[in-house]
């Protein structure tokens, strides 16, 4: 083994899908990939979806399935008699020798890349009897001593436990665990944060990078979001189209990167950045502007920064005093309860508490912030004020219209002023629809032509052509079907818009346009938007006031800025501190 | 079997998408053989509706039992009657019965399951529990009850066959509703003020239709077997009317001196079962996203 030569080498990989018919040009899909990572390296690969990330990954580890042929070589260094094997000639049965025991992988999803029926700690263990390089007896002592360093709590119990028995982080650590069971050459991370909340993501990575660092295994880490890269990586490949267009040293890619592509993409993807007339950079052609230069903040209501001290304290946050109007969103002590599993045809599950005294205020014209983790309440508060559930406890009015006990026939009038923007760009469009139809869909009591007008004149103020009209949904990229969407929500005119993680599921070029149109629409049709959001920075972009819900409650609430820059509550302090961002990375501006 | 053009030509998706792409992988083998077997008895209803070799219904009793000929392509049977121009007739039959019964299935099962589907809770329990008890009679028992209350004939046997392949339906109706009503754009249209009907016919119904035709299509297959079941026991289709499940039970007591006669409607048969259920198989290939390969 000598130090010198590298643990990985890629030289001119192409993937080429063959195409069915057989008489088109094939689709290639990666074309000619030459990197190589040195013992010990930690390298990160990012580009948008579509550009070849994850193929890079599974071409490395030979698991492409059958209908994509790759070309080139990849060579596997420091590794008994797999040097100088080309890993793309390699037999399967070499392959699955050198797979989970000289390279291991991690995937995005650990639920479904885990075994639901084995117990985690026997998962564990396998890897290694797997590849003998333990026997049972001995593998399951190393399991135990890999759980507890990857920090889960009480290993001998965790190991034990069945996958569904643990949270996403928890899964994350047994993956990491079992793939570094047999001290891999290279280590492969395909998103493995993308799927955890920030707080554990950000104690993942951590772990990540020490364990890496501690056994100097080569890591690639393969990732869409640049701030998580950077935190991990000494160097950054940046992918298009399936092509390396840069390769550099981290601080290079992110101060001084040289390809136009590199830096659209820092651009966009630092949510604090942002020029002249307050819009996100996003890298290609801008969108036609029609935002005024500043926009106003509601003048007569300005938000107090509050915190909650006591878990059973009663507080209004956000409260608009009488004196300044009438507040648009008004919500007293609202909870809402779910019967839990457990319960049988004669005794009911136990009550499970979603969400539990919350009290806050909007002002028309406010842009309202709610951020929170997965499990804080956040899609209960957002069904809750949309009228898509009801409350247990509490009432709730938006609009003049009180939601609690209201029935359907009730909330006609409300239905047209409150709309909903989706997180899923894919599941919030009926697959079956064509886009006149569901861009239709909030339109009621007009005619045909003027609601074929009214859709029209929709989808081009969200900037789609008239020619789309009579397209499936999934005739459109991601930011296509979420400006389909918002045309939907917005036809009505309605008085509220609520974002539910609008823009969580899209490309970062691709977010800041869709930010920075919804910015416009805002401005133009003045709407008061509640935007909810597990991410921090797309919060601070995109509202002036933020309620930070935690466990069911707002445990803080305020201008966003203030929030931001003083949290107070010990969660938005961890909230706040866990979230990676570029512009502390780079120390300056890209 | 191969399933080698299902998998999509290109980019990997960050979640495996549960949609049918309309056009792709259309070279299923299975799809191909039983649309061309369907085909082929298909074919033969229609042929033998204007014309027929000989009158199925006519007795010629100087012509028994006789073998193949040039005359009659397929024998004779024991009354005298041409078997090629029976076996065609029956083919009207037996896709008669398949189209009311499944007809019939489908009219009362999906608009059930749909309902079911859309009240998660009490109402869901009830009726899905009620569709359990009507599940564990047999459709082929339920025909044989039908048959001895309301006499035996080809209308009975068609609407208890309906009656009995509707809880199949609702099932299916209703797990596919279930699916349909967890994704968003189903939130965006009660968001947007829309009711039940709405939303059932305009946004469940069109997305679940691929699965209700796989199902539709094995329970063609089905009632086309039941048809065939009950003539034989004489339950079905009266004579003189031909019916391949009569002509087996008839042939049943020449089977040593003419077996080829059991052979013809009994081959008939298992053509139009296996070309459904191959037709069902191919479309379960192209419409259930759980069957694609998943990445």
């Amino acid at each position: 083994m000598t130090s010198t030569a590298p643990t990985l080498s890629v030289e001119n990989l192409q993937v080429t899908a063959a195409h069915r018919s057989g008489t088109t040009k094939p689709d290639q899909l990666l074309r000619g990939l030459t990197f190589s990572i040195a013992p010990g390296e930690r390298v990160g690969l990012i580009g948008e979806s579509g550009s070849g990330k994850s193929l890079t990954a599974l071409a490395i580890m030979g698991l492409l399935p059958d209908t994509l042929t790759p070309t080139g070589s990849i060579r596997l260094g420091g590794v008994d008699n797999a040097d100088d094997t080309d890993l793309l000639d390699a037999a399967e049965k070499t392959l699955s020798e050198l797979r989970g025991n000289a390279m291991a992988m991690i995937f995005q999803e650990p639920m479904t890349a885990l075994n639901p029926l084995m117990r985690v700690g026997d998962q564990v263990a396998e890897a290694m009897t797997q590849h003998r390089t333990a026997d049972r007896p001995d593998a399951a002592a190393r399991a135990l001593d890999l759980l507890a360093q990857v920090q889960l709590p009480a290993p001998a119990q965790t190991a034990r436990a069945f996958p569904h028995q643990l949270s996403g982080g928890q899964r994350q650590r047994v993956m990491i665990a079992m793939a570094l069971a047999n001290n891999p050459r290279l280590l492969l991370c395909d998103e493995p944060t993308t799927a955890l909340d920030v707080t554990v993501q950000a104690e993942v990575l951590r772990l990540i990078g020490d364990l890496v660092h501690e056994r100097e295994t080569s890591l690639l880490f393969i990732s869409h979001d640049i701030g998580v890269v950077a935190g991990i990586c000494d160097r950054i490949l940046v992918l298009q189209d399936g092509a390396i267009v840069e390769d550099g040293p981290v601080d290079q890619i992110l101060t001084a990167a040289q390809h136009p592509y590199t830096r659209s993409l820092i651009a966009a993807s630092d949510l604090t950045k942002v020029d002249e007339r307050g819009r996100l950079f996003t890298g290609g052609a801008t969108a036609p502007a029609t935002a005024t230069a500043t926009r106003s903040a509601p003048d007569t209501h300005v938000p107090h920064h509050q915190v909650r001290t006591d878990l059973d304290e009663s507080i209004v946050f956000n409260e608009v005093a009488p004196a300044s109007g009438d507040a648009l969103i008004r919500v007293r002590n609202l909870g809402r309860q779910y019967r839990g599993r457990g319960g049988s045809i004669l005794r009911r599950g136990p009550a499970i508490s979603a969400l539990e005294g919350v009290s806050f205020d909007v002002a028309a014209g406010q842009r309202f912030g709610i951020v929170g983790e997965s499990g804080s309440g956040k899609s209960t508060l957002m069904r809750l004020l949309c009228a898509l559930d009801t409350p247990t406890t509490g009432s709730i009015q938006v609009a003049g219209q009180q939601l609690a006990n209201a029935k359907e026939r009730q909330l006609r009038h409300f239905r047209s002023q409150v709309q909903i923007v989706f997180q899923d760009p894919m599941g919030s469009l009926d697959p079956r629809m064509r886009v006149e139809q569901i861009v239709a869909e909030p339109l009621r009591g007009i005619g045909r032509d003027e609601t074929r007008d009214r859709v029209l004149a929709q989808l081009q103020a969200v900037g789609l052509d008239a020619d789309v009209l009579q397209r499936f949904p999934h005739q459109f990229s991601g930011g296509q079907r979420q400006r389909i969407s918002i045309a939907r929500a917005l036809v009505t005119r309605p008085s509220v818009l609520v974002a539910d993680e609008a823009v969580s599921a899209l490309d970062v070029s691709v977010r800041a346009q869709v930010l920075n149109l919804l910015a416009d629409l805002a401005d133009e049709y003045s709407f008061t938007l509640v935007f909810v959001s597990h991410d921090l920075g797309v919060i601070r972009h995109a509202c002036d006031t933020v309620a930070v819900l935690s466990g069911g409650r707002i445990v803080e609430a305020g201008p966003t800025a203030e929030v931001y820059d003083r949290p107070t509550h010990p969660y938005t302090q961890q909230l706040v501190a866990a979230t990676p961002t570029l512009s502390e990375i780079a120390g300056g501006t890209p | 079997m191969t399933r080698d053009g299902q998998l999509p030509a290109g980019t990997r998706r960050r979640r495996p998408e549960a949609r049918v792409r309309a056009g792709a992988g259309t070279r299923s083998g299975n799809l191909v053989v039983g649309s061309i077997l369907i085909g082929i008895v298909a074919l033969a209803a229609l042929v033998s509706i204007f014309w027929t070799p000989y009158n199925p219904e006519g007795v010629f009793p100087q012509e028994l039992l006789l073998p193949p000929s040039a005359d009659h392509l397929l024998g004779t049977d024991n009354f005298g009657r041409d078997v090629l121009s029976s076996l065609l007739r029956g083919a009207q039959i037996s896709l008669l019965v398949g189209v009311v019964a499944v007809g019939i299935a489908v009219l009362i099962g999906v608009p059930f399951g749909i309902i079911a589907g859309m009240h998660p809770g009490p109402l869901d329990r009830l009726m899905m529990r009620g569709n359990d008890v009507s599940l564990a009679f047999p459709a082929l028992l339920l025909a044989i009850i039908f048959g001895a209350a309301f006499g035996a004939n080809t209308l009975t046997a068609m609407i208890a066959l309906g009656i009995g392949s509707a809880p199949a339906f609702a099932l299916v109706a209703r797990s596919g509703t279930r699916q349909v009503m967890s994704r968003e754009y189903i939130l965006a249209a009660r968001a947007s003020g829309k009711g039940a009907w709405f939303v059932g016919l305009r946004h469940v119904l069109p997305n679940i239709s691929g699965m209700l035709i796989v199902q539709a299509s094995v329970s063609f297959g089905i009632a086309v077997l039941a048809e065939a079941a009950l003539s034989y026991l004489g339950l079905g289709t009266t004579p003189p009317t031909p019916s391949w499940g009569r002509m087996l039970q008839d042939a049943q007591g020449y089977i040593y001196v003419q077996p080829l006669l059991v052979l013809w409607p009994g081959l008939a048969i298992a053509i139009a079962v296996l070309g459904f259920n191959l037709l069902g198989d191919g479309l379960r290939d192209r419409f259930d996203p759980r069957m694609q390969v998943q990445r």
